[in-house]
């Protein structure tokens, strides 16, 4: 017999996550909902003797999806119906969630609701009579903290009773204007003629009813009920013509009468509410004049603990790899291979594997840091503060934060993305991110711009190359404002109160992200890096780097295309190496020129025209290869992939160009 | 600062208005009827975000929203109250709903007549004349205590 699946469904900001992670531990896995980028959980737990799985479902306000979380949540409710369910609400916020529970409790399956954070109930002396709660709602309902671990046990009790007994539910009755009560009614008859569903008619007459995917997804499972379709289609359009109203606006009504019904007979609130804890904060966190310059100081803090304390780990790991290329080049195993093979191995494979290593340390530092943002409650009010700015961009507020990130590093920003709200802001901020100068690139032109210019003009330069960046960064914003990818959705966010993250819950998602990131972008990484070996290193008679290689002649025969820019053919080269990462840029350019003293090497071929020009063209041209690795990742378009590259490369040159052609015209050299 | 609309009225933070209908576009008031924001709930504009976007607002029995001004500006509203501190002296006669003040404060404004309850005309802002109906009697506020209470239109010959 197959272990039984329980479902946990639950509006945002419930403690849902929190729930997952007491009931399963690490014993998790992290994937894709098939088709869409939205995180699915899956894990497993021990209940009476047998393993139960348990499916994390998104977020979802109610089973009528107004975003793509709540479809997937609905879609898997219909199309593979789990054993059990599991709802969460927050005691502090019962009317709104109750809108979900008692949609899922007419569903007919078997569920267990649990009243999540009674512990800030309690505080603040808000009373909660669980037997109404049960009688109306018609399934068990339980007080919960999931933090601390109070009533899980009692949870997992119920669970089981409601799992073994398998005793059909009795949904509650909700009362409904008497012309869609009888078309439900009627239509439900209708289906138990048909067919026996394990959902309750009435749900199933109703999503039938709202027709576009709930119905077929509903005909895929019962093929009888494709006779009812176009009948319920007209009931509908009926029904919505006499109460004046569309349907799911009409079933939202009556639901939430219901929940404030409930809330009125089985809650009790004190009569004098003092100011909260998080009204006292939002006072200064939330303040229209203090609220920005705070935001900006956190951001800041965040900005340098991640990349003050990243960087000494990304040296140490370096090292290591360092002299683990030089322990392994004396081995005679090495010896004994030919030439090629050696250079494969070390210069392309363990190159590649130092590139993935290489990003563990901000990773985990920048979800630690993130999640502390998000768990805190921190990060809705970030959004707010920022939200009129990044709609200029036709962005949510939280891409701010992912955009700063990129500034430290591409790779950790592009995965941060799947905090933003819709796919469409997921995958503009990713277009978008690869235009923030990172610290690799800052090490190029820290380089480039000592040699080529005085040390008063170089810090300028630099500055100039950051203010470049923003601009870069709006005008493509403002190209790709006409474009949506994805079904738009409204901003409308709740501000959930502040809370204290939980240490355990931290750490398990920084895990979750590096796994992630080796399991997902690793692979790809060192692809990229070994396909850059071998158009730098092949034919392996000849330099690597040099005219003859396969980069060698393709650089060659790219010379016209970039001597409109002044970029040399060597420098061309160098750049197909900056595509492993760009801070590599320097040393390939070393190995290309065949010299030790690259400083004079340049600056006797290198005008200061031409090193502005390659300093733009390096900030803009294409992602490295571990950023374009995360994007595809993330967004899993091959199209999306393909377009940050091309819409980097055709920048690069049109922006190195003008920078060039306008130089000389303005008479520098 | 960027005014804030609802359909019918300008926003400040402080207002409560009840929610006639939500409005025209489909999208944006499938996702607020799905989340419990329906005709005949009272929201409160608590604050408004720098630069004038997006609004935080409260929904009486649960956590707090924010939504931009594009979400907002083709409710249908009508105000319900608002604290005295936002009032104009235009002859309007209001009811006092709420003092949202700790003790001290209840105590000190109970002195001088001032309930939950208690009908008043504003005669002049800053400082705040109040005239009490029906006896005429009048009180001074400070603009701290202005904010705290919170009054709602009514009709005169209601009163």
């Amino acid at each position: 017999m197959p272990n039984p699946t329980v479902g946990v469904c639950a509006s945002p900001n419930t403690g849902k996550t929190t729930l997952f992670n007491r009931l399963t531990g690490a014993n998790q896995t992290v994937g894709n909902w098939p088709g869409v980028t939205v995180t699915k959980k899956t894990g497993q737990f021990d209940l009476g003797g047998r393993k139960v799985d348990l499916v994390d479902l998104p977020g979802a306000y109610s089973l009528n999806p107004t975003s793509l979380e709540e479809r997937v949540a609905r879609d898997f409710l219909l199309n593979s119906p789990p054993d059990a369910i599991i709802n969460i609400v927050d005691a502090g916020n019962l009317y709104r969630g109750l809108g979900l529970t008692i949609q899922l409790a007419m569903s007919g399956l078997p569920m267990v609701v649990g009243v999540n954070m009674m512990d800030e109930a309690r505080a603040q002396d808000i009373e909660i009579d669980f037997a109404a709660f049960s009688e109306h709602l018609g399934v068990p309902v339980i007080p919960l903290v999931a933090r601390s671990g109070e009533g899980i046990d009692e949870l997992k009790r119920t669970l089981l009773s409601v799992l073994e007994h398998h005793t059909k539910e009795h949904p509650p009755h909700i009362s409904f204007p008497p012309v869609l009560e009888e078309a439900v009614s009627a239509l439900a008859r209708k289906i138990e003629q048909q067919t026996p569903t394990d959902l309750d008619q009435n749900f199933v007459a109703m999503r039938l009813m709202e027709g576009g995917l709930a119905t077929s997804h509903l005909v895929s499972r019962h093929p009888e009920l494709k006779v009812l379709v176009n009948e319920a289609a007209a009931v509908r359009q009926q029904v919505e013509h006499t109460l004046e109203n569309d349907l799911p606006t009409t079933c939202a009504q009556c639901r939430f009468n219901a929940a404030r019904g409930l809330v009125q007979e089985a809650v009790r609130h004190p009569s004098y509410l003092p100011v909260s804890l998080t009204e006292k904060l939002d006072r200064f966190l939330m303040n229209r004049w203090v609220g920005l310059p705070l935001f900006l100081l956190i951001m800041f803090l965040m900005f340098q603990g991640v990349f003050t304390l990243g960087a000494p780990l990304q040296d140490w790991l370096a090292t290591g790899i360092e002299s683990s290329e030089l322990w392994l080049r004396q081995t005679t195993l090495l010896q004994a291979l030919p030439p090629v093979m050696q250079s494969f191995l070390l210069d392309g494979l363990l190159a590649g594997v130092g590139v993935v290593l290489s990003f563990l340390p901000i990773i985990v530092l920048f979800f630690l840091f993130l999640s502390l943002i998000e768990d805190s409650g921190y990060m809705a009010r970030a959004a707010f503060l920022m939200d009129r700015l990044m709609h200029l961009l036709r962005l949510d507020g939280k891409a701010f934060i992912s955009l700063l990130l990129g500034y430290g590093c591409n790779v950790p920003a592009v995965m941060g993305t799947r905090i933003l709200s819709s796919r469409h802001n997921r995958i503009l901020a990713m277009l978008l991110i690869p235009f923030t100068l990172c610290s690799a690139r800052l090490q190029v032109f820290l380089f480039l711009s000592a040699i080529l210019f005085a040390p008063r003009l170089a810090g300028l330069v630099v500055f100039g190359l950051y203010l470049l960046s923003f601009v870069i960064i709006i005008l493509v914003g403002l190209l790709l404002r006409p474009f949506r990818f994805g079904d738009p959705e409204p901003f409308i966010m709740e501000l959930p109160p502040y809370r204290l993250p939980l240490f355990r819950t931290v750490l398990l998602r920084a895990w979750q992200e590096i796994r992630g990131f080796l399991k997902r972008a690793a692979t790809l990484i060192v692809l990229g890096v070994i396909a850059i070996w071998f158009l730098t290193h092949v034919p392996a008679s000849v330099p690597p780097g040099s005219e003859a290689t396969l980069a060698g002649r393709i650089g060659l025969s790219l010379a016209p295309v970039f001597e409109p820019l002044g970029i040399h053919w060597a420098e061309t080269v160098a750049l197909f190496f900056g595509f492993i990462a760009k801070e590599i840029f320097i040393g390939a350019l070393a190995v290309v020129y065949g010299t030790a003293n690259l400083g004079t090497a340049i600056g006797n071929t290198v005008t200061p025209l031409q090193g502005l020009s390659l300093m733009v063209f390096t900030l803009i041209y294409t992602p490295c290869v571990a950023t374009l690795a995360s994007i595809q990742a993330e967004s899993r378009s091959v199209r999306v992939t393909l377009l940050s590259v091309a819409l980097g490369l055709a920048l690069a040159w049109l922006a190195s160009f003008l920078m060039y052609q306008g130089g000389l015209l303005l008479g520098f050299h | 600062m960027y005014p804030l609309r609802l359909r019918n009225f300008r926003l400040q933070a402080g207002i409560t208005c009840r929610i006639r209908s939500l409005g025209s576009n489909p999208r944006i008031a499938d996702r607020l009827a799905q989340m419990g924001i329906l005709p005949g709930i009272e929201v409160t504009v608590l604050r408004i975000g720098p630069m004038g976007n997006p609004l935080e607002l409260a929904v009486g029995g649960s956590q707090a929203i924010a939504l931009r001004a594009s979400e907002t500006d083709t409710l249908d509203c009508e105000l319900v109250s608002l604290p005295l501190s936002l009032a104009r002296s235009d002859g309007q006669t209001y009811r006092i709903r709420a003092l949202q003040g700790g003790q001290r404060y209840q105590e000190k404004l109970a002195a001088a007549g001032l309930r939950p309850g208690v009908l008043l005309q504003v005669v002049s802002n800053r400082p705040w004349r109040l005239q009490l109906l029906p006896n005429n009697a009048c009180v001074q506020l400070g603009q701290g205590e202005a904010e705290k209470m919170i009054i709602e239109p009514v009709d005169s010959t209601d009163a």
